[in-house]
């Protein structure tokens, strides 16, 4: 009986053994969590660079958001199979649209990365971490989510506005839809923190004095308040650190150029997919979208598009969109602000300041580098027209031409969408069943 | 109430008593009893001396040991169900005793998880499945082999692929996030049933059951109802599929088992799509639809600066390049026996398969050793062992662009496969197909997967035993892709990757089993056992880009490469408990109960509690029916039990969490991914089972009669949040869901003469499954297809209902719901869903002489298919010159008075951009699952060639389809990696008709 015993005990001794490495304690190996996110310095530093890394998501700065800026319009042609983005194209949205709401929802995501931001930074408690450094990283925070309410605005109108991080799914209850101009103020008020804290530094690829300005600039261009937008715009273009790169496509051939105010990097490892979509299989893309033909022609008139005619490409008799060709190195910027817009923007301010020479001065700076004649407009009118001909071809793929001819009140004329309904888009379908606070625009 | 009390105490202590009673002159007897015609072990035979009270009971396998006097002795067996014998012994002390059934009554054994039972005391709903009813289809994995045999457990094959997805149900889903999979159990193994490739195949998945070779398979055992399933408790809700493989039989002579066959498959239907001049054609038409010149039509002489006439366009076949007669091989070799203490199986399996469109294939290579030996009179212990080896090249198909199907059936039929250079032309977003078929020689998918159990069984009183089981299942998966610089996901310079994943699970269970009887009349069987599982995953994958040429196809060639890996781990402990009791072979009662505890939850609600409990009355044991020869058998029974899901969500669901990788600018970045819901806990489904078996005639018929309803409450949803909070979701215990159903089975001897018999067995079955309550409704798939939406069922597709094509002016009327005068998201309705109304199954069985015939039906009804083919390709225009016609584009509306449902062509309006219903078919089909026809040569002829037994047969595979489904294949779905989307079909490899031949023999 004693070896019965045993065998037993031998059998039954598992369990204790086993219960004392507690298969039910497991933590998380490829996360941490809330408690842990917001310690010292270098969480801090991790938490703002996310907060960038959300800027690039496909679905805002990495491509979708700047397509619904180019779709929309008569840059680019829709010529693929997802009928989701067809419907940009065609100017008939519905609020079911994923890419509407793939947006929506990557975009207030930034904003919830900046608002943890916002709020902790300051009370990190490290001796390691100095005040100049909390600052900067609370300042870029607030640039952040300056663009990021900046772009939801000219995007879908005003919108509900979020200053806290979100603890529970009860938090912003009650929260609906501010109005435009409240969606605009709270850009500016965010921008006029921003611009207190950050230091006149030059770097490209974050936000910085400057960069803040730039965005003030084009803020006030949006809200028509030109005298404003001359002198921010004025602010950039007289810095050192900005000029236009001539020609053309240095800009384009070479990141972080001199000409770049704002660009979100990307490297091999966290590659930027938008080249994709404009190339064709050939080059191991899936043309799902194309330069219009009119593009095509006016980029490639010496005339008009002067040595822009970069931004086509061909292959093998296909003519395809090329601001986004490094299919291999995966590391195309995002192109998010530039000097040659800040030109421009003063320009068009100057236009309806009256200040006709120095409009033109501004606009020619920017004809003079793509390599096509100046030109001299006689009156206000014809200004305006020139201007937003050149905004055309000078950001043709980079998102700002739907934007423009809405903030004009000019879609309608040029690109025949009559239904000023469509000028934003619709609140995706399935937040309005998600939120009872939010509003649909009309028409949706 | 005193009465009770004594009695529990009276069986409680009554094998301690017989214990005590022994002295010191006494010696050990031990032995095994088996059923007299089938040779199992009879578990829980009463083994006793009788005039005495010492006595014991028969373990699982039927093995007892019993302390007697030195004297001869007399040993009485009774057990329920058999006649009893009485045994004289005088020196023996092995004795192999077998039992004959009494009334003939056939008695089958089912594994019902932790014990076994005898079929007729069965108070829960389980089907069974012997080796010999499974057709021999060669099938790669075991789940396709139920297909159409046990009712009420929904089979299908997602893909034709071999080694590809099956999608299997039980009683209907019970969830919307967690996974709708039965629990895998293979000898005693909970197995991981998880995707392990990460490869990006448009939607298919890759079967992990395949990893399994079926010819190992005895029996598998489906437990269908809580109180059958309540023993795996937070698993249990979606059933549990028991598997058990062969094993020896003691005192048996090895006996070797070969078998090999030879298969054939192809594609019972092809792709088809218009001509090149058809398709110019229709071009032309939209052109002066859309209101353009006759002159400017896109198709014009080539002298007006046009591409040609429609009627001189060539017609490229690109679909002929995709298909093949696919062949396959199998060998299986095994051998089996067992000495008195000692028992062993060891087997392998050696098969190939080739898919019917290029350049598919699967091959497995598997070993299995099954082995248990008696040490002494008290311990035994043994080993359920399988390792295999599967390979895999994979074609992309479904939902890719740069898939082999799509490459070939989406472009357009005058564009030329090759430029004039001779290299592989591409169109649009498609690759070449040829370049697929003949470049992409490394899309590789390795499987390694150890499964094995070591038990060892301690009998610590007589009738009382514990097992300790110590389990791994570990998987490791290796996939090798490498584009090259023909393909579109190899631009510009070769893409390769590498991705090695390994599941790994431990698993230790101990088990305490009593089993007594007491008198004639009292039998009683408990279990208390307890389990520990860990469960981890880890992933490494490696990238490279840039290769000097397309030689070079590793990694370490590439220029610029990145890497990553990551990696997660659960918990389970668990406690179970079961008891059974049966009064005079007329009563049953059954008790389960299991507490769980899981790693995925938060603290305070980590456990979960499972009971069930459950009752039968054998009515044809009364008196009054006991005379009645009529009625073999005539049983009611009823259960009901809680049943739980943890699956589907992540391992950290519970947490608020912030995730690295976010970087930027090459440094580390965090941000927050998830929001925390300490409140989570399992998802619970309470279920009860209402069931008659009825046996006939000499149990010439038999029928099995079941009603269910399973409430699911506390589903683990992804409930939507709104967005201004960042996040789109937070994972929450809300909605519920129900499914009722009905199943009935019947089985018949038709005729039972010495020559010639003829069997039919039927089963049909119907699950209603309805989404009571969900606080918002979820879509899914990239044009939000499904919808899941209270008050629908699961699987329900979301779509603009076309009424009508105008006669007059040719457009889709779309209805319109809310009746505002335009066609908006908010007329967007749920039309049908993807599950049938009923399906089932039918297979006959003859056997004439040394001949066999098998015919094996199965059917679904009412479940409908999208069929995205049409929808890409009968687009009216809007894809005009990217993406072809498929030839019901011509019965396109052109004129005034045409009455079609194909709306005119136009790229305006909404005649082709919605989601309509028009794509939406019925998909109800019957079909021939499995017709064979097999000879087995007479005992004399084969053992004059020393052969004990040889069979030689033809089998053939869905030879005939009934179905008005206009895809190939209604069975299928593309969308097989997304979790719950069903019946959609996009270029999916259809499930192939199959022919093969193969000799089985033994010696």
């Amino acid at each position: 009986m004693k070896t019965r015993k045993l065998i037993t005990s031998l059998l039954l001794l598992p369990l204790t053994v086993l219960w004392s490495c507690d298969v039910l304690d497991h933590n998380p190996e490829l996360n941490i969590t809330d408690d842990q996110a917001f310690v010292n310095r270098a969480s801090a530093e991790a938490a703002l660079t996310g907060t960038y890394s959300r800027l690039q998501a496909n679905n805002y700065y990495g491509r979708n958001y700047v397509a619904i800026g180019y779709l929309q319009a008569d840059n680019v042609e829709w010529s693929g199979s997802f009928n989701f983005f067809q419907q940009f194209d065609a100017n008939q949205l519905t609020a079911d649209n994923s890419t509407v709401s793939g947006a929506w929802s990557a975009i207030y995501s930034t904003i919830n990365s900046a608002n943890h931001i916002i709020a902790k930074v300051q009370s990190v408690d490290d001796p390691a971490f100095s005040q100049s450094e909390k600052d900067r990283i609370q300042g870029e925070a607030y640039f952040i989510r300056a663009l990021a309410y900046f772009d939801l605005a000219r995007a879908w109108g005003g919108v509900p506005l979020i200053l806290d991080y979100t603890r529970s799914p009860e938090d912003g209850a009650g929260i609906g839809r501010s109005s435009l101009q409240e969606t605009y103020a709270r850009v500016l008020a965010d921008l006029q923190l921003a611009e207190n804290l950050l230091p006149d530094v030059v770097n490209r690829n974050r936000a910085t004095l400057h960069t803040v300005y730039a965005l003030r600039a084009r803020l006030h261009l949006y809200t028509e308040e030109w005298e404003q937008a001359a002198e921010y715009s004025s602010r950039v273009i007289e810095h050192q650190g900005y000029e236009l790169v001539q020609p053309y496509s240095e800009f384009i051939q070479n990141k972080n150029s001199i000409e770049s105010i704002f660009e979100l990097a990307y490297d091999n490892a966290n590659r930027n997919g938008h080249n994709g979509y404009f190339l064709p299989a050939s080059l191991g893309g899936r043309l799902e979208w194309r330069p219009t033909e009119e593009l095509i022609s006016l980029v490639r008139d010496p005339e008009t598009g002067g040595n822009r005619d970069v931004l086509v490409g061909e292959a093998n008799g296909v003519t395809f969109g090329n601001l986004y060709f490094r299919s291999s190195t995966g590391d195309d910027p995002a192109y998010v602000l530039r000097i040659a817009e800040l030109y421009l923007i003063r320009s068009e301010a100057r236009a309806h300041l009256n200040d006709l020479s120095g409009s033109a001065e501004d606009l020619n700076a920017v004809r003079t580098r793509a390599g096509v004649a100046e030109i001299n407009p006689s009156t206000q009118q014809e200004l305006l027209l020139a201007i937003e001909n050149e905004r055309r071809l000078e950001f043709a793929l980079e998102g700002h031409r739907w934007f423009d001819l809405v903030r004009t009140e000019r879609a309608g004329d040029v690109l025949g969408v009559t239904d000023r309904n469509r000028w934003v888009l619709p609140i995706p379908l399935s937040d309005l069943n998600a939120d009872p606070d939010l509003v649909q625009n009309e028409g949706y | 109430m005193y009465k009770i009390i004594s009695f529990i105490l009276f069986l409680i202590f009554h094998p301690t008593t017989s214990f005590a009673t022994n002295n010191e002159q006494s010696r050990q007897v031990t032995g095994t009893v088996t059923d007299s015609r089938e040779g199992f072990g009879l578990p829980g035979v009463n083994v006793s001396i009788p005039g005495t009270s010492s006595g014991t009971v028969t373990d699982h396998d039927g093995f007892f040991e019993l302390t007697v006097p030195e004297e001869t002795v007399v040993l009485r067996f009774s057990y329920i169900g058999y006649q009893t014998k009485e045994l004289t012994v005088t020196d023996q002390t092995t004795l192999t005793v077998e039992l004959s059934e009494d009334l003939q009554r056939l008695s089958e054994i089912v594994v019902t998880g932790y014990t076994t039972q005898r079929r007729e005391t069965l108070t829960s709903s389980i089907s069974s499945i012997s080796a010999d009813q499974i057709p021999d289809i060669p099938a790669a994995s075991a789940d396709q082999l139920l297909q159409g045999l046990a009712s009420g457990v929904q089979v299908s094959s997602s893909s034709g692929a071999p080694g590809g997805g099956i999608f299997v149900s039980v009683r209907g889903s019970t969830s919307i996030n967690a996974g709708n999979d039965p629990l895998y159990i293979v000898d005693g193994v909970p197995i991981s049933n998880t995707q392990t490739s990460s490869l990006a195949l448009g939607g298919q998945v890759v079967n992990p059951l395949a990893d399994l070779n079926p010819s190992d398979i005895e029996s598998i055992d489906i437990l269908k109802d809580a109180n059958a399933t309540a023993i795996y408790g937070a698993r249990g809700a979606n059933g549990v599929v028991v598997i058990t493989t062969r094993r020896g039989q003691p005192n048996t002579p090895s006996l070797v088992r070969f078998g090999t066959s030879v298969a054939y498959s192809w594609a019972p239907n092809k792709f088809e799509v218009v001509t090149g001049d058809q398709d110019a054609m229709l071009q032309n038409e939209v052109h002066i639809n859309n209101g353009g010149s006759f002159e400017s039509r896109p198709f014009r002489p080539v002298s007006e600066g046009g591409r040609g006439l429609p009627e001189d366009q060539p017609t490229y076949d690109r679909i002929s390049d995709l298909f093949q007669v696919a062949p396959s091989r199998n060998y299986e070799l095994s051998v089996a026996g067992g000495s008195e203490n000692t028992r062993y199986f060891i087997g392998g399996d050696l098969s190939d398969q080739e898919g019917i469109v290029k350049p598919a294939s699967f091959g497995r290579f598997s070993g299995r050793f099954n082995f248990d030996h008696i040490v002494n009179d008290f311990l035994s212990i043994g080993t359920s062992t399988t390792v295999s080896r599967t390979t895999r090249n994979i074609s992309r198909s479904n939902d890719t662009a740069q898939g082999v199907i799509n490459s070939a059936i989406f472009v357009p039929a005058y564009q030329p496969i090759f430029n004039e250079d001779g290299s592989y032309a591409k169109y649009g977003i498609f690759d070449n197909h040829l370049a697929l078929i003949n470049e992409r020689d490394r899309y590789n998918v390795t499987g390694l997967r150890l499964i094995s159990n070591v038990y060892a069984e301690l009998e610590i009183l007589p009738g009382l035993s514990l097992r300790s089981n110590w389990s791994v299942d570990y998987g490791d998966n290796l996939d090798e892709t490498y584009n090259s610089t023909q393909l579109v996901s190899g631009q510009p310079q070769g893409v390769a990757n590498t991705t090695n994943t390994r599941n790994y699970s431990w698993i230790n269970e101990q088990i305490l089993t009593w089993r007594t009887n007491i008198g004639e009349n009292h039998n009683l069987t408990g279990i208390i056992g307890n389990t520990l599982q860990e469960i981890s995953f880890e992933r490494s994958s490696l990238t490279g880009r840039n290769f000097p040429g397309d030689d070079f196809r590793r990694i370490a060639s590439s220029s610029l490469q990145t890497g990553s890996s990551s990696g997660t781990k659960s918990g389970l402990a668990s406690f179970f408990t079961n008891w059974n009791y049966i009064y005079k072979d007329r009563y049953i009662f059954d008790v389960n109960f299991r507490a769980d505890a899981s790693s995925r939850f938060g603290a305070d609600n980590r456990w979960g509690y499972f009971p069930a409990a459950g009752i039968a009355w054998r009515i044809s044991q009364e008196e009054f029916l006991r005379n009645v020869d009529f009625i073999n058998e005539l049983k009611l029974s009823a259960n009901i039990g809680i049943t739980g899901n943890q699956s589907g969500i992540n391992d950290f669901a519970s947490l608020g969490l912030w995730s690295g990788g976010n970087n930027y600018l090459e440094a580390p970045g965090t941000t927050p991914v998830q929001m925390g819901n300490p409140n989570l806990r399992w998802e619970t489904t309470t279920q009860w089972d209402v069931g008659l078996d009825l046996a006939v005639l000499n149990e010439r018929l038999g029928l099995e009669l079941n009603v269910y309803s399973k409430y699911t409450e506390g589903l683990l949803l992804n409930v939507p949040v709104p967005n201004k909070l960042g996040f789109d979701f937070i994972t929450q215990n809300e909605g519920e869901m129900s499914n009722r159903g009905i199943e009935f089975s019947l089985n018949s001897t038709n005729i039972s003469s010495t020559r010639f018999q003829w069997t039919t067995s039927f089963n049909i079955a119907r699950n209603v499954n309805i989404i009571e309550r969900l606080p918002s409704p979820i879509t899914r798939h990239s044009r939000d297809w499904i919808r899941m939406e209270e008050g629908y069922s699961m699987y329900s597709f979301w779509v603009y209902r076309q009424l009508e094509v105008d006669p007059q002016t040719g457009d889709a009327i779309y209805e319109d719901v809310n009746g505002d005068g335009q066609i908006t998201v908010a007329d967007r309705q749920i039309a049908g869903n993807a599950l049938p109304d009923f399906f089932g199954g039918i297979n006959n069985r003859f056997s004439y002489l040394g001949f066999d015939l098998g015919v094996l039906f199965n059917f679904e009804y009412g479940n409908k298919v999208y069929n995205l083919n049409r929808f890409f390709m009968e687009h009216g225009g809007i894809y005009s010159g990217s993406i072809t016609f498929l030839p019901g584009q011509l019965d396109r509306w052109q004129q005034p008075g045409d009455i079609t449902d194909i709306p005119r062509m136009t790229t305006q309006g909404n005649n082709y951009t919605l989601p309509s219903d028009r794509n939406l078919e019925d998909a109800s089909f019957l079909r021939l699952r499995s017709l064979s026809l097999g000879y087995t040569l007479p005992l004399n002829v084969v053992q004059s060639i020393g052969l004990q037994s040889l069979r030689v047969y033809f089998q053939g595979t869905n030879l005939w389809t009934l179905t008005r489904y206009s895809g190939l294949d209604p069975e299928v779905n593309s969308a097989d990696s997304i979790s719950n989307v069903r019946g959609i079909d996009q270029a999916v490899v259809p499930n192939p008709r199959t022919v093969q031949f193969g000799v089985n023999l033994s010696f």
